[in-house]
């Protein structure tokens, strides 16, 4: 700068009566409001060309004056101006212009902040552990500008923590490597069940050991736990440091705290239903669990394109009515119909007595005729030669046009029917063919 | 195929299923049905209604036919009934072992004569219905 000014005035050195003018108007220049500071470079403008035009100091000292006074007068009219609140309007309306702008940053950054925290909460509604944790793992690195996060289950029973979620920025979710950690530092947040960052970890010397030896380095770390139930531990690493505050920590600790209950309440509801299928195994009649069993073989059977059969046994009176048969005798009919079949082909009672439900998984058609065969000699060695029992059959194969569960069962008894119907018909062709020939009825 | 349709006496094709008359017999094939279901059974009792010359059996080669169903096994026993009333037969020919295990355990091969798969190895059998000469089934196949 001084060399420019140097070059600029060209001083004489027997003379410093310039360079205190200089001096002054540039004290005046910086010391001065922004919005002046234009005017008064215009007049050290002014000065330097009178300088370089070797006009006496003294003019020059004059022209500087008179500058300092005409803009000193201007700057005290503009104060009275704004004091009495006729302001130049142009200032006003920047004035204005510049608040707008930083209302509608923040309401802006406000209106994110509050999308960002719902699409998280709504990524955070499921019963499922693992949509779970792999939504809390995503939005809490992207509500805390986390690079890296990691979320680690807890195995209960050998107190393990196991690598379930990873997420990064960059690559989104990466496959989790299936490694089992025994991490210390984990092991005590399992104990203190509370937010650790890494302003309290720098600031333990213990804590810092620990954390520099993990495997797993993190600036957060939020347990998920839900009152005596420990979910795991979410871990968030790499955040820009602006952002590491305690406004970022709170949002992680809340996040890991609905996470939490929700995982309890998933877990409750997981016991619930469990708990509701052993009640039901025990209340439910056989009618309706081989309906169910059914479904599920079915639905099985139809995804995997594997073979299934359905066989429905009737053990009933020779006109197709329900027989009698003793508590005994029917437990030992779906035992003889057990022995003869696969440990995988479930037996179930049917509405009637006497009749038997038989599921055959991954069995054709060919599989179906000698399980039939069998059965049918079987059971007629258990009831005996002498009972007036008959013994029928219905079948039912899937194949391309079988879309219900139902269409099979209906096919099934369609077909016991045609049994009944078969039996009917030879009993009239046998008395038919007694009146026509009477030898066979001597025979 | 023309001439031959002459020859033996074929109708003109009915999408899988083709008939003859020989011998006083109408003999079905079915080609390429592997499974015997209610839409072949209606299909069958259809042409055999339409086909059929009075007193004559009909004899349906099952060759191709590896499942049946019960709407099948419906379809058949009706035909069997109808003809019974005519006091004709309904012959099935090289039905293979699992059917023939079906039919046996539902009786069904009481009222429908049911022969083994390989015709050739199988006695003639003797016309009842009155009419017609014994069916001799090597000589349909040769």
């Amino acid at each position: 700068m001084k060399s420019v000014l140097y070059i600029a005035i060209e001083p004489n050195p027997e003379s410093y009566v310039p360079y205190l003018l200089l001096l002054f108007y540039l004290f005046i220049l910086i010391t001065s409001e922004k919005r002046f500071r234009t005017s008064r470079l215009f007049g050290l403008l002014a000065l330097f060309f009178f300088l370089r035009l070797e006009l006496s100091s003294v003019m020059g000292a004059a022209v500087l004056f008179l500058s300092i006074f005409a803009f000193k007068k201007k700057e005290e009219e503009s104060r009275s101006a704004r004091k009495s609140g006729t302001h130049q309007q142009k200032p006003l309306v920047e004035q204005l212009k510049e608040q707008n702008e930083r209302l509608k940053k923040r309401i802006l950054f406000s209106e994110n902040d509050f999308l960002r925290l719902a699409e998280a909460v709504e990524a955070l509604l499921t019963l499922n552990p693992i949509e779970l944790f792999h939504g809390l793992t995503e939005h809490a690195a992207k509500i805390t500008a986390a690079r890296v996060a990691y979320f680690f289950q807890y195995r209960k029973g050998s107190g393990n923590f196991q690598l379930a979620v990873r997420y990064t920025a960059s690559r989104g979710f990466l496959p989790p490597r299936n490694e089992i950690l025994p991490d210390k530092l984990f092991q005590l947040l399992v104990q203190s069940r509370s937010v650790l960052t890494l302003k309290e970890i720098l600031h333990n010397e213990v804590l810092h050991r620990i954390w520099q030896k993990s495997a797993y380095k993190g600036f957060i770390y939020c347990p998920v736990v839900e009152k005596e139930d420990f979910f795991g531990i979410l871990v968030l690493d790499q955040i820009p440091l602006f952002n590491l505050n305690r406004e970022t920590v709170h949002k992680a600790r809340i996040l890991a705290q609905i996470a939490g209950k929700i995982a309890g309440i998933g877990r409750s509801h997981q016991q619930l239903i469990q708990e509701l299928k052993r009640q039901e195994a025990k209340i439910l009649p056989e009618p309706q669990q081989f309906l169910r069993a059914f479904a599920l073989e079915f639905k099985r059977a139809k995804r995997n394109r594997l073979p299934l059969c359905l066989l429905l046994v009737s053990v009933e009176q020779p006109d197709g009515s329900s027989a009698e048969l003793s508590k005994e005798l029917r437990e030992r009919l779906k035992n003889t119909c057990r022995r003869n079949l696969r440990e995988i082909d479930p037996v179930f009672s049917a509405e009637r007595p006497g009749m038997y439900w038989i599921i055959l998984p991954h069995t054709h058609f060919k599989g179906l005729a000698c399980v039939m065969e069998r059965l049918k000699l079987t059971l007629h060695l258990e009831l005996g030669s002498s009972s007036t029992l008959a013994c029928r059959f219905g079948f039912s194969f899937m194949d391309r046009r079988t879309q219900k569960p139902m269409d099979m069962i209906k096919e099934c008894k369609d077909s016991l029917h045609l049994h009944r119907v078969v039996e009917e018909m030879l009993v009239w062709k046998t008395r038919k063919d007694i009146e026509t020939n009477p030898k066979i009825s001597s025979e | 195929m023309d001439a031959l349709n002459t020859l033996f006496g074929e109708t003109p094709e009915r999408g899988w299923i083709t008939s003859r008359h020989r011998n006083g017999r109408l003999y079905v094939e079915l080609k390429d049905i592997s499974s015997f279901t209610e839409d072949t059974g209606r299909d069958l009792v259809q042409l055999v209604q339409e086909e059929r010359k009075p007193l004559e059996d009909v004899v349906i080669n099952f060759e191709s036919v590896r499942t049946i169903n019960g709407k099948g096994l419906a379809a058949l026993l009706y035909l069997s009934k109808k003809m019974e009333e005519n006091r004709r037969r309904l012959y099935l020919v090289q039905v293979n072992y699992a059917i023939r295990k079906i039919l046996a355990v539902t009786e069904i091969d009481q009222l429908i004569h049911v022969q083994e798969s390989d015709a050739r190895l199988t006695e003639p059998v003797q016309d009842q219905g009155g009419n017609g000469s014994p069916l001799s089934l090597s000589e349909d196949h040769t």
